[in-house]
């Protein structure tokens, strides 16, 4: 879906083994899981598979030498997973494939003593396998996958210890790492649009044209792997995560994790953003990113060395070191783009010192993790004079000092030399005086790893033993070998990089567009020459000159109360601000949103209802009372009308009925005499009917009025 | 004619009728009845299954009102994917109640009201129209309303009162849009490409404000942001109601009748002449935000995935507001893929609160000793919303991507790599106290939770991964189907 395979110009082989060595630690990881109990299979058994990686991307070389190997999962979930190995990406799979078998091994030797030991194996396996995936990609997209595989994975073994602290460096580790894969997916994304295309191959022709995206991609990519290889100001997740993961996740997150996160910026800055056709005048669009990129890797290194003199714990002063060591290689990879065309010096700077420091550092976070075991704290104070139990550990120890301080016949010389070559180079190229300050504060920085290394050395090795450790377990046969190894790649690193230029960078510098006469100097360039060992002789002496200032003030032990440290660590006073105001505000408008919303539904009905409450209230107590006095009038006025009606109708009755009865006394006295009998014929008015009677009446008033008419009264 | 899918609309209310006959302590009859009905409910609905994926489409009209006015319905690829996903997983969900409630009180009624829900759900899948999807879609809002305040708390009959009020507004608002346009377009069939288009020319303004009229409408059970809020509140129901019903049932009627409205009333090219979904575009950028964020705030296991649910449903819509192939593939397959994820998160909580007692994040350090494999789904279903491969979800989010470059606006697609950020924010810290804190929880005594819990989690937990693994022989191909129809590909 995201890659388009390009032209093939070089011989490319087509073989299973990329996906192998990713697809193996994995499946090892869950027959690890299986085997949880038994120990002694499981440790051997987890040794065994990181190191069969490592023969595996071995056995990858013949053909890597010709070409690339490719293979291509077409059907893998419907994306595609391409795999795609340049000599680059070889070198990468093969040198933390043998650190991982190394710390593998000697994590064996002590699995029995730690907590849940199944459980880190099984996600170092894991991450193994996420790790190895980034080099041996061909597009963005399924590099990604896998570097966020890692990180989410490695994420487990940092919070091993499971404490409170662990844990609080765990969730910053896991979130910035998931925001890094959001800025790289937003690259991605943005990328795809413009170009179409997520392989990784010089791309600079179709972005170019893009104006300012071109930009907006470079800064998402860079955040991204940047937040990973801890370039400052994206490095605040790596001093707590470093100070409470267990130092084999150490050893392994400085060997390969900031290792991947390089390799990512590697790939963007000095591939993706080349153009594919070397002569082309694009160049200075991948000269003002390299200009950026210098700076940032110069301020990621003074402010590593910087802090890392302050700090009194050994882990922490590694933390800090391995950032000031990641500012090395960054800065390599700006100038490597700065110089464009003509960068080769710059990369095979950057990738000697990849390589180099993976070992020193690897070797060192190691040994002091084998201290730790002993002694429980590394803090300076209680460490000391342990030269005299741990012979083999100290000079191992010694050689990787030396290393990393940049002495001339161990391997951090000659690939630091190679960058100093890059930086003046850099310079060189345009005369801009802001790189002439570059190379000062290049060869400064130096001086200061060599200040806080002496520092570090002294403090553990040298001088009394602390009282308080007592009789420590001596180095077992085991950790001599490990550390044994480490010191010798150190050396062989250092004293034939004539070969190691020839055999391992310059082939690397195949899949990138550089001008073969670049190549070819960098392929003659004699590290050991005068000017060189005169310029590192110029920084061991500054570092020695800091160094014997400093030891005065005790600062082996005191932890330094300068407002220096308190404001490069930028963590608390920038972003923990800004991301809880930023959260802050946009819960508080979501919450707004949400009540005014539902106030405004919910509460619609709320006149209605208030409507329904005084209605309710008309009901009860108004209606009632007027329905009770209306009842009481009319009950009243009906009482009145009734009695008045009775009253009247009874006076009617009573007086009907003593009319009846007086008639009918009458009667019964005008019926009184019995029948047959002669008087009862008799007219008398004792038997007259009532009729004849009120006729006779009558008859007598009428005849009266006549009467009185006749007499003319 | 083939009409064995519309029987699925029928069989559930048999079913439901059952159910509500057998007598309160009758669990094991009940639950045979329950579960036998939504198997049933499946497999009618399966059956028509590939005829669907084969290009075939049934329709059948219930009866005729008047003209432009009916009972129809309709079987084609959309409303199978529906139809499908909801059967299929009523059926887990069912299985999963019936060890859920098995100490609830009240069962008859539950059960009752659970099976006919489904009906009214395989309704909405068929409807036909507008007029239809309208009926079925009020019927469900009112069935559900006893699974809501089940719990019969002051609580729980407030959050039903706000449920009620906020599905009847969203129904008298389709109702509305349903008169509003009636006139406009052929009674308002379900078409690929929508009828309306034919109307733009005079109507511009009342297309316009009635497309938001609708949206709004269906938008209420889609938790479309300012209208969301009963569905964090609503979570007061028993977990499997939470779970069917508001991760995946009801919200989805939503998210459905959105995209149904969208596509199949108004139509691509509608859309694209009246400019209206980038407005809720941009209310949808702000939904999956703001949800986001607030359930980072959410201290209560359900509420955060309430929020989360509100977050994601945005991705259904937004995918759908791109009117981009690949944009509205994405959205359609989300709807399978957040419902079989969320529903296992659902069931993991569900799990949790019956066997523990726990309800908050910070009451789940150490929970992992006790529910281990539990926790382990959980962590897989949230990885999977999350957009990690090859767990389901990451596919539709990866044609959400595609979808946003292809309508030329990648800032969407920046939207949801935030977003799944903010995912990752809010569900890691669960996984963490779950995993890596410690805690008082002790190692279980056999099974961590019933088998009639525990197996149906684990089997839509597969299915999840399958649905990640094999989305082309899955999701895909009925879900393109869905799209060449629409964008007459």
């Amino acid at each position: 879906m995201f890659y388009a395979a390009p032209a093939a110009t070089v011989v490319q082989t087509v073989s299973p083994l990329p996906f192998l060595i990713v697809t193996i630690p994995m499946l090892g990881a869950i027959a690890c899981a299986v085997l949880n109990r038994r120990a002694a299979l499981r440790n051997f058994f987890a040794t065994v598979v990181a190191f069969s990686v490592f023969v595996m991307a071995l056995s990858l070389y013949p053909l890597v030498s010709q070409g690339t190997v490719i293979y291509h999962l077409s059907a893998f979930i419907g994306l595609g997973l391409f795999f795609r190995v340049d000599f680059t990406g070889l070198v990468f799979t093969l040198f933390v494939s043998f650190i991982w078998f190394l710390v593998m091994l000697n994590y064996s030797g002590f699995a029995h003593t730690e907590s849940a030991p199944t459980r880190f194996q099984v996600f170092m396996l894991l991450t193994l396998g996420g790790c190895l995936g980034v080099f041996l990609t061909a597009d963005f997209f399924s590099l990604f996958l896998f570097f966020e595989a890692m990180t989410v994975c490695s994420y487990v073994l940092v919070i091993q210890d499971q404490t409170e602290e662990a844990l609080a460096a765990g969730r910053k580790y896991l979130f910035m790492g998931i925001f890094g894969g959001l800025c790289l997916l937003s690259a991605m994304l943005v990328l795809l649009n413009l170009t179409g295309s997520l392989a990784i191959a010089p791309g600079l022709e179709k972005l170019a044209v893009s104006g300012g995206n071109a930009y907006l991609i470079a800064l998402l990519f860079f955040i991204g792997f940047g937040m990973k290889a801890a370039a400052v100001p994206l490095h605040v997740w790596m001093p707590r995560a470093y100070e409470f993961a267990p130092c084999s996740v150490n050893a392994i997150s400085s060997a390969a994790m900031l290792k991947a996160g390089a390799y990512g910026l590697l790939r963007v800055c000095n591939l993706l953003f080349a153009p594919a056709d070397p002569h082309w005048a694009l160049w200075a669009f991948t000269e003002n990113l390299g200009y950026v990129v210098i700076w940032a890797g110069l301020l990621t290194m003074a402010t590593g060395a910087v802090l890392a003199l302050f700090q009194v714990n050994a882990k922490r002063l590694l933390a800090f070191s391995s950032i000031s060591q990641m500012g090395y290689i960054i800065t390599g990879i700006g100038a490597a783009a700065y110089l464009g065309h003509h960068g080769a010096m710059g990369f095979a700077g950057v990738t000697y010192h990849i390589i180099n420091h993976a070992f020193f550092k690897a070797a060192m976070f190691l040994m002091i993790g084998s201290i730790y075991l002993r002694t429980g704290d590394l803090n300076f104070s209680r460490l000391g004079g342990l030269a005299r139990s741990f012979p083999v550990t100290t000079a191992a120890f010694l050689v990787a000092c030396l290393a990393i301080s940049g002495f001339p016949g161990f391997n951090g010389y000659a690939s630091k030399t190679l960058l100093h070559h890059a930086i003046v180079e850099a310079f060189e190229h345009h005369q801009v005086m802001s790189l002439w300050a570059a190379e000062k504060i290049f060869v400064l920085a130096s001086g200061l790893t060599f200040c806080y290394i002496l520092k570090l050395f002294t403090a553990m090795f040298l001088g009394e033993p602390h009282p308080g450790n007592g009789e420590l377990a001596a180095e077992t046969g085991l950790e001599r070998f490990v550390f044994g190894t480490f010191a010798a790649v150190v050396l062989i690193g250092g004293l034939f990089p004539q070969n190691v230029i020839k055999h391992l960078i310059i082939p690397m510098t195949v899949g990138f567009p550089y001008d073969p006469y670049a190549v070819k100097y960098v392929a003659k360039t004699n590290v050991f020459a005068l000017p060189d060992l005169w310029g590192i002789a110029t920084s061991l002496f500054i570092g020695g000159i800091v160094y014997s200032t400093l030891r005065r003030s005790d600062f082996k032990v005191t932890p330094p109360n300068l407002p220096l440290p308190r404001l490069v660590g930028i963590e608390d006073w920038l972003y923990q601000p800004v991301l809880t105001i930023l959260l802050f505000a946009y819960a508080a408008v979501g919450r707004l949103v949400e009540t005014v919303v539902e106030g405004g539904i919910v509460g619609s009905i709320r006149p209605s209802t208030s409507a329904a409450m005084s209605v309710r209230v008309i009901e009860r107590r108004l209606l009632p009372w007027a329905g009770e006095s209306v009842q009481k009038k009319a009950a009243r006025w009906r009482d009145r009308s009734h009695n008045f009606v009775v009253q009247k109708v009874k006076w009617a009755q009573s007086s009907i009925r003593s009319l009846e009865l007086s008639v009918f006394t009458t009667m019964i006295k005008l019926d009184y005499n019995p029948r047959g009998e002669q008087l009862y014929r008799r007219l008398t008015l004792m038997n007259l009917d009532l009729c004849i009677f009120i006729v006779l009446i009558m008859l007598v008033i009428a005849m009266s009025i006549w009467l009185i008419r006749m007499t003319g009264l | 004619m083939e009409i064995s899918p519309f029987w699925s609309i029928l069989v559930p209310v048999i079913g439901a009728v059952l159910v509500a006959l057998i007598r309160e302590e009758g669990d094991r009859p009940r639950h045979a009845v329950a579960v036998s009905t939504t198997i049933i409910t499946f497999t009618l609905v399966a059956t028509a299954f590939p005829a669907v994926l084969g290009g075939e489409t049934f329709s059948f009209t219930l009866f005729q009102i008047s003209r432009g006015l009916s009972i129809a319905f309709t079987v084609e690829p959309l409303g199978m994917i529906f139809a499908f996903l909801a059967s299929m997983l009523w059926m887990f969900a069912m299985v999963y109640s019936t060890g859920y409630m098995s100490h609830e009180h009240h069962r008859r009624r539950y059960f009752t009201f659970y099976t006919v829900a489904l009906s009214a759900t395989m309704g909405v899948a068929f409807s036909a129209n507008l007029f239809t999807l309208y009926i079925f879609y009020e019927y469900l809002a009112l069935i559900t309303y006893p699974l809501v305040i089940h719990e019969q708390t002051e609580e729980a009959y407030a959050a039903g009162t706000k449920y009620i009020i906020y599905c009847f507004s969203s129904g008298a608002l389709v109702f509305l849009a349903m008169f509003s346009l009636g006139g406009l377009g052929e009674g308002l069939t379900f078409t690929p490409t929508g009828v309306l288009l034919p109307a733009v020319a005079d109507h511009r303004l009342l297309l316009s404000l009635m497309f938001f009229v609708c949206v709004a409408g269906f938008g209420v059970k889609a938790a479309i942001m300012p209208l969301h809020s009963w569905l964090p509140s609503a979570m007061v129901a028993p977990t499997p109601v939470s779970a069917l019903l508001h991760a995946v049932a009801i919200v989805k009627t939503g998210v459905f009748g959105v995209i149904r409205v969208m596509f199949y009333l108004f139509g691509v090219e509608t859309l694209k002449e009246l400019g209206v979904a980038n407005v809720l575009s941009a209310v949808l950028v702000l939904t999956i935000l703001i949800a986001s964020i607030l359930a980072i705030k959410q201290e209560k296991l359900k509420s955060r995935l309430a929020y989360s649910t509100i977050g994601q449903l945005g991705y259904i819509t937004l995918g759908a507001t791109m009117l981009s192939p690949l944009g509205v593939a994405g959205g359609v397959a989300h709807i399978v893929n957040h419902a079989i994820l969320k529903i296992v998160l659902f069931f993991c909580a569900g799990a949790v609160i019956t066997q523990t007692g726990v309800t908050h994040i910070h009451q789940m350090k150490g929970i992992g000793r006790r529910m281990p494999y539990t926790m382990f789904f959980f962590t897989l279903a949230a990885l999977g919303l999350i957009g990690v491969l090859p767990l389901a979800g990451y596919i539709s989010k990866l044609y959400l991507l595609g979808g946003s470059l292809q309508a030329g606006k990648p800032v969407l697609g920046f939207v949801l790599l935030v977003s799944a950020v903010l995912n990752s924010i809010y569900y890691f810290p669960i996984i963490i106290a779950a995993y890596f804190q410690e805690g008082s929880f002790e190692a279980p005594k056999g099974l961590e939770s019933p088998p009639s819990m525990f197996i149906p989690t684990a089997v839509l937990m597969v299915f999840g991964f399958l649905f990640g693994l094999f989305a082309h022989y899955t999701t895909l191909p009925i879900v393109n189907r869905v799209v060449a129809a629409i964008f007459q590909l």
